[in-house]
């Protein structure tokens, strides 16, 4: 324990070099660049702990980000996915269900935006899931529509995939989506925060998800050995798309437990479900073409 | 005329079934249930059936309440879907088995029956029945197609006794193929404990009840066969009917692992998302993928690579390697 506790001080250094090499090469841009609603005053920094396998994750978010993974322009297709990773709310795992993953997107031709939001559950937080944590889900979607033009996106192609508490925000913002107010003087809150697309990977709060006749289509995924909400529930939750008239595709991964992600020592079926997630933006047509 | 130029084919086919006794389709006319104007024309030539390997009788001497009937050829007759015509088979009174087998060295030891669908009134033979059996014999996994008596069979001649019914004598059959494939497990490579069935449609309905309704085999049967446990290792309803009312049915540590597959615009996916629940709920393994577009019947479609679902066979392998049903 002692031990442990010395070298804490250059395990923090460390985590805060690796932050920094991931950083330098992509962009991360602040999705409140004045502050964050609802944030003022706090500004304890941001924590980064690297877990046994050598995973980043992070706490202490008070400053909401967007990592920027932008692919080849040769192979780029005009789709973008804001991609939320999970933690329970209490931390974000930015690997398996980050990097990785946005890597995966780009290296298909997908430009992809991380997602850093606020934590409603870290200990003494004030924030709320469906208040900061959604409000900053919206603030990353009217951003990447602002920008489409700069990134080469189609922005009726633009969509959001989540991963456990990350796919509780997806099926959120995919359910509290507006048009963006054309008087507001900040032109990103002029752009839309409704996804084209949603993709639930193990979404926590499955019971919360009722989705309407206008909700975009839905791509979900888990293993059957998740905890029942999940996995029992994400069936549900398909039959409440099939009942709203919503197109949706489901994979249920025999023998599979939570938190699979996207990681190199994945094996079996489930290792492909980025192929099947990929297939199934073929077919729903974001891939299609390039925007003109 | 017609009839005429057929002969020698049939002499030919015939010839070829000789061997098992079980004498060849015959072209039967199109039925009025079987067109679909919007689909491709019906072809002027009686359809064949494909060249496949020997089929072997599930019972030699007759299928029990068949046995009056066994010696009747079955009947082979077009159907056309909306972008498809193919050959159906139906009046099926001697069920059989058609095996593929993998080369000995590439043999896994997994076994699959393979129940086509075909509304239990006809089978869709080549892509729900031999086409799957040798994609999955080049990975090394035998298959044998299983035809089966048909409880709606619309062939049979007005007048002529239709009573099989589809969890009576259907079944039957289902669980004799099983029991066939584990007695001669040696003999072709394969493993009497990765014995599992897949079915397509009314042919899903037979895997469910094989895998649900256990028949464990009788110790004292005169037939050695019988006393073989049919319970099946896995199965895997392919878009299936027969959903209904199945809950109660299931038991943990008992109901086989399940792979559920299908297309969201088709009719049972709510009914396949609820039984994968109720199997979840009762602790047993399963799997499930509803594509979002596929439609019904498509079987193995080579000709639909803009479809998803097309790639559904290696998702049923991959599920069957994660079982470990493929390991040497």
């Amino acid at each position: 324990m002692k031990l442990s506790r010395s070298i804490a001080p250059l395990l923090v250094a460390l985590a805060c070099f690796a932050s920094a090499a991931f950083a330098a090469d992509h962009p991360v841009i602040p999705l409140w660049p004045d502050g964050a609603p609802g944030s003022a005053g706090k500004t304890a920094p941001e924590k980064i702990r690297i877990g046994d396998a050598g995973d980043h994750i992070v706490s202490s978010v008070h400053q909401p980000t967007l990592t920027v993974y932008l692919p080849e322009k040769s192979t780029a297709t005009g789709a973008g996915v804001l991609v939320i990773p999970g933690g329970g709310h209490r931390e974000i795992w930015m690997d398996h269900e980050g990097y990785n993953v946005a890597q995966w997107l780009a290296d298909h031709g997908i430009a992809a935006f991380i997602l850093k939001y606020r934590l409603a559950r870290e200990p003494s937080s004030t924030y709320r899931v469906e208040v900061e944590s959604l409000q900053d889900t919206q603030r990353a979607l009217r951003l990447i529509h602002s920008r489409t033009a700069a990134w080469s996106l189609d922005p009726a192609r633009v969509g959001v995939i989540g991963f456990s508490a990350g796919g509780e925000l997806a099926a959120l913002v995919s359910l509290r989506h507006d048009a963006g107010r054309a008087d507001a003087a900040d032109p990103v809150e002029r752009a839309s925060c409704r996804p084209a697309f949603q993709a639930l990977i193990y979404p926590g709060n499955s019971a919360a998800i009722v989705p309407t006749k206008n909700s975009p289509p839905a791509f979900l995924a888990c293993g059957s050995d998740d905890r029942a909400d999940i996995s029992e529930g994400l069936a549900k939750v398909y039959l409440l798309f099939k009942q709203a008239g919503v197109p949706a595709e489901i994979h249920i991964y025999a023998g599979v437990s939570h938190g699979f992600g996207i990681r190199p020592t994945n094996t079996g079926a489930v290792a492909t479900w980025p192929d099947r997630f990929r297939e199934w933006l073929v077919q729903e047509k974001f891939l299609g073409s390039k925007p003109k | 005329m017609k009839p005429l130029r057929l002969l020698p084919l049939l002499a030919a086919l015939t010839m070829l079934h000789a061997a098992d006794r079980i004498p060849p389709p015959q072209a039967a006319p199109v039925r009025a249930i079987n067109r679909d104007k919007s689909g491709p024309p019906i072809p002027d030539t009686p359809p064949v059936e494909k060249t496949h390997p020997p089929a072997i009788l599930l019972w030699p001497n007759g299928a029990p309440g068949s046995e009056a009937r066994q010696a009747e050829p079955e009947a082979i007759s077009w159907r056309q879907e909306p972008d498809l015509v193919f050959p159906v088979i139906s009046n099926i009174h001697a069920p059989s088995l058609t095996p593929y087998l993998p080369a000995p060295a590439k043999a896994t030891g997994a076994a699959v029956i393979i129940a086509p669908g075909g509304g239990h009134m006809q089978l869709t033979i080549d892509r729900e029945g031999y086409d799957l059996a040798q994609w999955l014999a080049d990975r090394g996994i035998a298959a044998f197609v299983l035809k089966y008596r048909l409880a709606r069979d619309g062939s049979t001649a007005e007048g002529a006794p239709q009573s099989y019914k589809v969890d009576v004598h259907a079944l039957a059959d289902a669980r004799r193929a099983i029991r066939l494939v584990r007695a001669r497990a040696a003999e072709w490579h394969v493993r009497p404990d990765r014995v599992g069935i897949l079915g397509f449609s009314a042919g899903g309905e037979l895997a469910i009840l094989a895998a649900l309704r256990i028949d464990a085999g009788d110790p004292a049967a005169a037939d050695p066969l019988e006393r073989i446990n049919a319970r099946p290792d896995f199965f895997a309803p392919i878009y299936p009917g027969g959903l209904a009312n199945r809950e109660n049915e299931i038991a943990k540590d008992k109901t086989p692992p399940a792979f559920l597959l299908c297309a969201y615009d088709d009719q049972m996916p709510a009914a396949l998302a609820s039984f994968f629940g109720a199997l979840k709920r009762a602790g047993v393994n399963a799997e499930l993928h509803i594509y979002d577009r596929g439609g019904h019947g498509f079987g193995v479609r080579t000709d639909r690579p803009d479809y998803a679902i097309s790639g559904w066979p290696d998702r049923f392998v991959g599920w069957l390697g994660d079982r470990g049903f493929l390991q040497p």
